[in-house]
Order: structure tokens, then sequence, then C-alpha cells
């Protein structure tokens, strides 16, 4: 049996019948008895006990995993409510899954060897192509729990994923692990088998102002810039707006302003969205920047934003070759979709201009992005990226 | 000088000039340094100042960006508004009574608007305000707003207001009041305003450290309750009018069945006629027959030679026993057809040879009038599906009439044509005589009428032929009807089924709307 994937949406206000209709969409599609792998993206809203159950008994899923959004991405654009559906038939691909539960407390380097671990058990073959994670918590300290995966599946394995979101409000994120609904938690999707994963991953921000310096540091709370506490930086350029900031966090306009601290070794930007401000003027960020690093604050429009999608798309077009991609999976962030607005489309559309219209689209928007800068052949470092569009092709 | 203290002397000199010259150089190399330090130093501020105007620049363009994200944010949300307001319009504006339409408001618009908070409530039958629509409250405390609506003057007078009332619009003291009883900083109240007044509220909000609402929001909401407001009150006369509708087909249906016994009753008294008709006039015939046998045998002379005066009145006997013979005999075939005991035997028939039957039979009359026959058949209708005997009968009383009221040289046109509705002949009997007046055409298959004129009076006649050939006609599931004009000549129109098949469908069509 080739392979066969199939997504069905719907927006059905009553959630056990919106599941219901993106189930039948799939199932009408795939023609099979049960799935070899069920990926899921809902909105809040959608996110009812009911759920994996309408999906156990329609479609039957041998794995299932997924994520709470505040945006699902498809072919025609970007739905902020709904339940869309995923469902892979395939001889040529093998998957494993496994999950973390509450890990917040938990060793990070710990949790994603075990996570991986899991995972390459359940998919029982060597031949693996790709580790991909959906998780809550993973953005406070993402590097050691990537290196705990590549322990386990090697040093130069890729590792992508997404950090679950909601409508901005942190406070309905979800992970879906078989027959679950977790919270504060990690599950993993192990890819093996014979197939071709391209890869491109891009941001859209440039540095303004002059550079600063991060000097005091503690995990992922940046306490002062130019021995100040960090917050000036954002009241020095956003004025009385920034008055809002501690309250406001992701869904003010701090979103649209990340900081950015250059890379030698990858000679990018890499971008880290405020989450919270401190009493004393401190900013805790998803995931820490290193202290003495230079940073700036970035900024970004629609065009740019744009280019960069068509940009993430000709990468991974480059690394297709003359392949023909059967699915195209979009993990882009939300401050990103934030500032798109209403012409979020019209990125999804400049994706299909370079990738073609005929190939199916999902994805979600994300809290935080992870994976490599660029393409799958600079694959040394992975990060936990903010505010970036993380495009890959299964062909 | 000895030359010990002049060499001391040049020492002295050579030293003094070696230190002389180094002073200067040093000076020299001062002066050069500090003029480069004082270079870089100006560099250094130049890039400086640079740095800090690149910040400044950068400030600006984030603020100039920070506007424009505000701007199309609200112009973003108020389109996903909007979208969200018609979709639930046109929702509401399908929904057949009240509690369908506040069920049919989807949550969905109140998170495009950015509204965590919404209560909708509406008044009952017995006018008390009831909880329609409850996002972001525990229904313990959305009854309890509603009492405090209830219990709160400047609240009541909010309701009872034509507009709404906002966190940025409105008196401080309703404000508070509002923000106290719905524990929202940022809030929309919008009555729901009918004909009649208000009749609830529509009410949706933030709590604190959220943005503030806007202009757009207001007037979106202001518009939703509006929307709500009309879509009751469409509801109601929906309701009115399908009940009106409901009362209106329940009055039909009774005097259908009134009617439909009326008819009954009819038919049964027409039945009853007609049986009475027919017992009458087989006693009446028997008598008839042997009177007329009688006057027959004395006119004969079989009994001996009777005065050429009683030969007379005898045939007066004999001719008016002949005309009550006739009249009975017409009144029992039309019992016959009334009560339906008439037996049609229908059958294909060629319309050529009916019309010759006809035309042969009557041909002596025609001739000794002197008027002119026309047949008109077209080759599209060849056949009918009647019986022959009863259609010819039909036939020759209209002709019969024809050329009795049809002067010498006058014509006569029978024609046949297809029914403009198909399945069916339409015969047509024309003439050029004297015409019936209006006010005699209605009476023409009324039983016994006979037209006033000259005609009449001179030749005898029973008034049952036209009555005899329409029930002939209607038993065929046929029509007849007239058109004429006095002195202008007279049509009479009839139709007749053109097949076996037509005749069914008819009859099909006669049950269905029975």
């Amino acid at each position: 049996m080739p392979t066969s994937i199939s997504i069905g949406f719907s927006q059905d206000p009553d959630p056990p019948n919106a599941i219901l209709q993106a189930c039948v969409q799939v199932k009408n599609q795939l023609k099979a008895a049960d799935t070899d792998l069920v990926i899921l993206f809902a909105s809040p809203q959608y996110v009812v006990p009911e759920v994996q159950d309408v999906i156990t008994r329609t479609l039957k899923p041998k794995h299932l995993v997924g994520s709470s959004t505040g945006g699902i991405i498809l072919s025609n654009g970007v739905a902020n409510r709904g339940i869309a559906i995923v469902g892979i038939n395939s001889d040529d691909m093998n998957f494993g899954v496994s999950a973390i539960k509450d890990i917040d407390n938990q060793d990070m380097h710990y949790t994603g060897f075990d996570l991986a671990r899991k995972a390459a058990q359940d998919l029982n073959s060597s031949h693996r192509e790709a580790f991909i994670t959906f998780s809550q918590g993973l953005e406070k300290n993402s590097s050691p729990f990537i290196r705990g995966v590549r322990e386990v599946l090697g040093g130069g394995f890729p590792v992508l994923g997404a950090i679950s979101s909601d409508d901005f409000k942190y406070k309905r994120l979800s992970q879906f692990y078989q027959d679950q609904i977790l919270h504060h938690s990690v599950v993993g999707l192990l890819l093996g088998g014979a197939f071709h994963l391209a890869l491109g991953c891009r941001h859209s921000f440039k540095p303004l102002g002059k550079p600063r310096t991060i000097t005091r540091v503690e995990g992922h709370i940046i306490r002062t810039i130019d021995d100040r506490p960090a917050v000036e930086i954002y009241k020095h350029f956003l004025g009385t707006e920034a008055e809002g900031l501690k309250n406001t966090a992701l869904n003010s306009y701090a979103a649209m302003y990340p900081l950015g601290s250059y890379l030698e070794e990858s000679r990018q930007y890499l971008l880290r969205n405020i989450i919270d401000i401190l009493d004393d003027g401190s900013i805790v960020c998803h995931e820490g920047i290193l202290q003495g690093a230079e940073v700036h604050l970035m900024i970004s429009n629609k065009e740019s934003c744009r280019n960069s999608a068509v940009e993430a798309a000709e990468s991974v077009k480059a690394s297709l070759a003359d392949r023909p991609a059967k699915l195209i999976l979009i993990f882009e962030s939300l401050a990103r979709h934030k500032i798109l607005g209403r012409s979020a489309f019209n990125e999804i559309q400049a994706i299909k201009n370079v990738l073609g219209n005929s190939t199916p689209i999902a994805g979600m928007c994300s809290y935080g992005e992870i994976g490599p800068f660029g393409t799958l052949d600079n694959i040394k470092n992975i990060y936990l990226h903010n505010e970036s569009i993380l495009i890959m092709a299964i062909a | 000088m000895d030359p010990t203290t002049l060499e001391t002397i040049w020492t002295l000199g050579i030293i003094i000039f070696i230190l002389l010259c180094a002073t200067t150089y040093l000076f020299y190399a001062s002066a050069t340094k500090e003029e480069t330090i004082k270079k870089k130093d100006e560099e250094h501020n130049k890039l400086m100042r640079s740095f800090n105007d690149l910040d400044e620049q950068a400030k600006m363009i984030i603020r100039t960006d920070l506007e424009l994200h505000k701007v199309r944010e609200e112009t973003d949300q108020r389109l996903n508004g909007l979208n969200a307001l018609q979709r639930t319009s046109r929702q509401m504006s399908q929904a057949l009574n009240a509690n369908e339409i506040f069920q049919r408001i989807s949550p969905a618009l109140f998170e495009d608007l950015a509204f965590a908070r919404v209560l909708i409530a509406c008044a009952d039958d017995k006018n008390t305000l009831k909880v329609r629509l409850n996002i972001g409250y525990t229904d313990a405390r959305a009854e309890a707003i509603l009492k405090e609506i209830a219990a709160e003057e400047q609240l009541k007078s909010a309701l009872k207001e034509t507009h709404s009332v906002s966190s940025i619009n409105g008196s401080n003291k309703t404000k508070e009041k509002m923000i106290h009883a719905f524990e929202a900083e940022h809030f929309i109240f919008a009555p729901i305003l009918t004909q009649t007044g208000s009749i609830g509220f529509v009410f949706a909000g933030n709590r604190y450290n959220a943005p503030a609402v806007t202009q757009g929001d207001e007037e979106l909401i202001t518009i939703l309750a509006g929307q709500i407001g009309q879509s009751i009150e469409n509801a109601e006369l929906f309701e009115k009018v399908f009940r009106s509708s409901q009362e209106l087909e329940l009055k039909v249906a009774d005097r259908t069945k009134q009617l439909a016994n009326a008819l009954q009753k009819v038919n049964d008294i027409s039945n009853k006629k007609s049986e009475f008709v027919s017992a009458v006039s087989h006693e009446l015939r028997t008598p008839l027959t042997s009177i007329k046998g009688y006057a027959a045998i004395l006119i004969a002379g079989k009994i001996g030679e009777v005065p050429p005066a009683v030969k007379e009145r005898l045939s007066k006997i004999n001719s008016h026993s002949d005309h009550l013979v006739s009249l009975i005999n017409d009144l029992l075939d039309l019992a016959r057809i009334e009560s339906g005991r008439q037996e049609m035997k229908l059958a294909a028939y060629k319309i050529k040879n009916i019309l010759d039957n006809v035309t042969d039979l009557l041909a002596p009359q025609i001739a000794a009038k002197g008027v002119k026959l026309h047949l008109q058949l077209p080759p599209e209708v060849e056949e009918i599906y009647a019986d022959t005997s009863h259609v010819e009968r039909v036939l020759i009383n209209l002709l019969s009439n024809a050329v009795k009221f049809t002067p010498a040289n006058g014509t006569i046109t029978v024609a046949v044509a297809p029914a403009l509705d198909g399945g069916y002949a339409v015969f047509s009997v024309s003439d050029t005589g004297i015409g019936i007046p209006a006010s005699e055409v209605e009476k023409l298959f009324s039983e016994f009428f006979r037209g006033e004129n000259e005609i009449n009076q001179n030749v005898k006649g029973t008034g049952l032929g036209l009555v005899l050939a329409k029930n002939i006609v209607e038993a065929h599931r046929g029509k007849m009807w007239v058109q004429s004009k006095a002195g202008a000549g007279t049509t009479f129109y009839f139709t007749l089924p053109s097949s076996m098949k037509a005749y069914e469908e008819h009859l099909t069509l006669e049950k269905t709307d029975a």
C-alpha cells in the first residue's frame, strides 16, 4: 500500500459533531478500516473529553499525537477555531509515539532521553528519519531536552517540534497522546521508514537600534541588559505602551518585538519572546540567552513574514529536488500569525506558489518552534525558536 | 682654557643640544598623540551619536509600527466582528421562535469580538427577565446579576433606555453600577428593543487588565441587540401568521366537510327525484300506450267508421300522445343518466362514421329547409372514445335545433378540433340562425326551458333535449357550453375523450380532486 494522507477539518459549533465530521472526511478519503497515524490539531474550544473517543471509534488509529493550538494551518489559510485531523496510512513509513507527563518539575535531559527511548521502542525499526514533539513546559529549558533526545537517536538527528498554544491566554494548552488529553506534558512522534523529509526554517525579523549586552541571566530569566533592568529596553522603545507589558505579556505588542541574540555559529539572530515581566524588571523568556550575548530588539512586517515563508518553502523545494511531496506540515509562531492578521492566508498561498497547490497542508500556530536554522543540511544545532516558521515536507 | 675644561664644555653643549632635540621631539610626539586621541574620541563620540540616533530612529519606527498595528488590529477585529455578526444575523433570521433565536447566537461571535463575559437576558411570557446566553459567569452569578438589575434603579433605567451604555460612554454612576454588577471593567450594555419597548439586554465585557472597548465594539453589540429584537418580532409575527393559517385551514376543512355533506344531500335528493321521475314515467307510459293504441284503432275504423270531426279529434289525441311518449322517454333517459344507471358502452369510434350517420339521418330535414351543411374534420382528430349511440343523439339534437332555428339559405357548420390541453376532441355545431338572447343563454341547459321565440311557439318540444345532451357529454367526462348572440347565430361546443387513456386520466384526476 502506498502512502495515503488525508486531512479532515470542521468548525461545527458542536465540538463532538465537528470531530466526527473531520473524522468522516479522513475516513472517506483513506478508505481503510484503521489508520496508522493520526495527528490532531484542535483549537481550545474543541478540546473536549469526547475527542479521542470519537477518533478511536471512527478512525481506529494505531498512533495518535497532537496539540491544542491558537491557529490551525490548512491549505486555504489559518483558522482560529476548529479541529483538523491528519490521517496517514503507509507501508513505507513507520511510526513510534511516546509521552512524558507532568514535565514541569522533571529533569529535562532525562525527559528527552526517556521520551526518545520510548518512541524508539514503539517504532521498532532501525531506520529513523525525524523526531517531532508537541509540548507544554519544554520552552523554558529545551537545550537539555534536545540533548537527551539526541543521546538516544544520534548527535545529528533532526529534532523538530511545536510548543502547544491557545488563544494567547496560556490557560488552555493540551497535548494529545493516543487516547489521552495531557497537560504540561511532552509527546513525541518518531518517523521512520523509506521516505524523504525536507525542511525549511526561517524568521522574518531584523534588528533595530544599537546593540546591547545581556549582563545578567538566570536560566530563562534575563535580569539585566547593559546593567539596567532588562525591561528598560522595552520601556525605551515602546514608551507608554510598555506599561501594559507586565499583565498582557505575549498577547501584548511585546510579541511583535522579540529580543534577538546574534549567534556567530549560525550567523543568525535567535529570537526570544518575552512571556512575563517580574517586579524587579527582569524579563522571563522562552528559553534563555547566554550572558554576555549581543542583543537587539527585533522588528518585522507582513511583507518580511511572507518573504521568509517563501525562503523556507524554497529551501524545502530545493531539498525535495524532484520528489513530489505528499504532505506539508507547518509549525508557525502564533505571534507571527498575529503580525499577519487577516492576511495570513496570503502567506499560505505564497508557500503553495513555491511547493505547488496539490499537496495537502496541515499545521499549527505555536508558542515556540523546535528545529535547526535553515535546513536539515545544517543540523548540528537544534534550537527552540520564537516567531519562526518551520515547513516540513514528506516525500 | 684647559683642554679638559673645553672638552667638558663641548660635552655639556652636545648634551644640552641632545636634550633640547629630545625635548622638542617629545613635545612634538606628545602633541601628535594628543591629536590622535582627540580624533579617536571624536570618532567614538560620532559613533555613539550615530548609535543613539539609530536608537531614536528605531524608537520612532517602533512607535509608528505600533500605531499601525493598533489600527490594523482594530480594523481586523471590526471586520471579524462584522463577519461573525452577519453569520449570526443570518442564523437568527431563520429561527421560528424566541428560544431558537438565542440558541443560534454562537459564542464564537463574542470570541471574535474578544469579549470574555457575555450575558444576554430577555423577558419571558410573564415579563420576567431570563438568562438566554451566559459566557464567563456561573449560573448563580448570572441570576444574581438579573436580581441586581431588578433592584437597582440606575440599572433598571439603563435597561429601559433606547441606547446602549458602555465603559466609554454613559454617566459615571451608571458605569460604576454596571462594573460592580457585571464584574467587568470594560463593557457594553445594549437593550434589546422591539416596537413595544425594551424586552431585555445584551451585555458584553471583559474583566480588568483587558483592552478597552472601542466605539466600533459598541456599534456591533448595539446592532446585535437590534437584530435580536427584530428577529424576536419576526418570530412572533411568523407565529401569529402560522396560527392564523392553521385556524384558517381548520375552518376551510370544516366548511369543506359541510359543503360535502350538503352536496351529498343534494345528490341524494337528485337521485330520489330521478327515481321518482323514472317511476312516474314508467307508470304514465303504460296507459299512454293504451290510449295511443285505442286512438289508432278508432281512427283506422276497426270498430266502425267514425265521423270526420271525431277522427280529427282522435288524430289530435294520437299526436299529443306521441309528444307525451317522447317527453316521457326523454325524462326516463335523463333520470337514468343522472342516476348513473345508464350504462355507457365506451369504445373507440371514427368521428367521420358518426358524423356520416347523423348527417344521413338529418339530410331530408336539411334539404327541406334549404340550409347548407359544412363538415370540418381535420386529420389529427380521427377517433373518440365514447358510446356512439349517445354521441349521435347529442349531435342529432344539436343539428336538429340548428336546422330548426336557421332560415333558408343559412349555413350550419359541424367542426371537430383537438383540445388545447390534448386528449380530448372539441366538437362545435354552428348555425347562422336567429341566435339566443343573453338572458336565455344561462337558462339554456335547465330542464323544461324553451326559448321564447316564434319558432318555438309553432314547434312542439320537451325542453329536455339540451339537458339530456349535456348530461350525455358529462357522462363521458366532457363539457358542453354555448356561445350565441341574438340575430347572429349560435355555436354549441362539447368535448369528448379522444382515447381510453385520456378518459381514464380524467377519471383518476376526478378521484384525486375528490
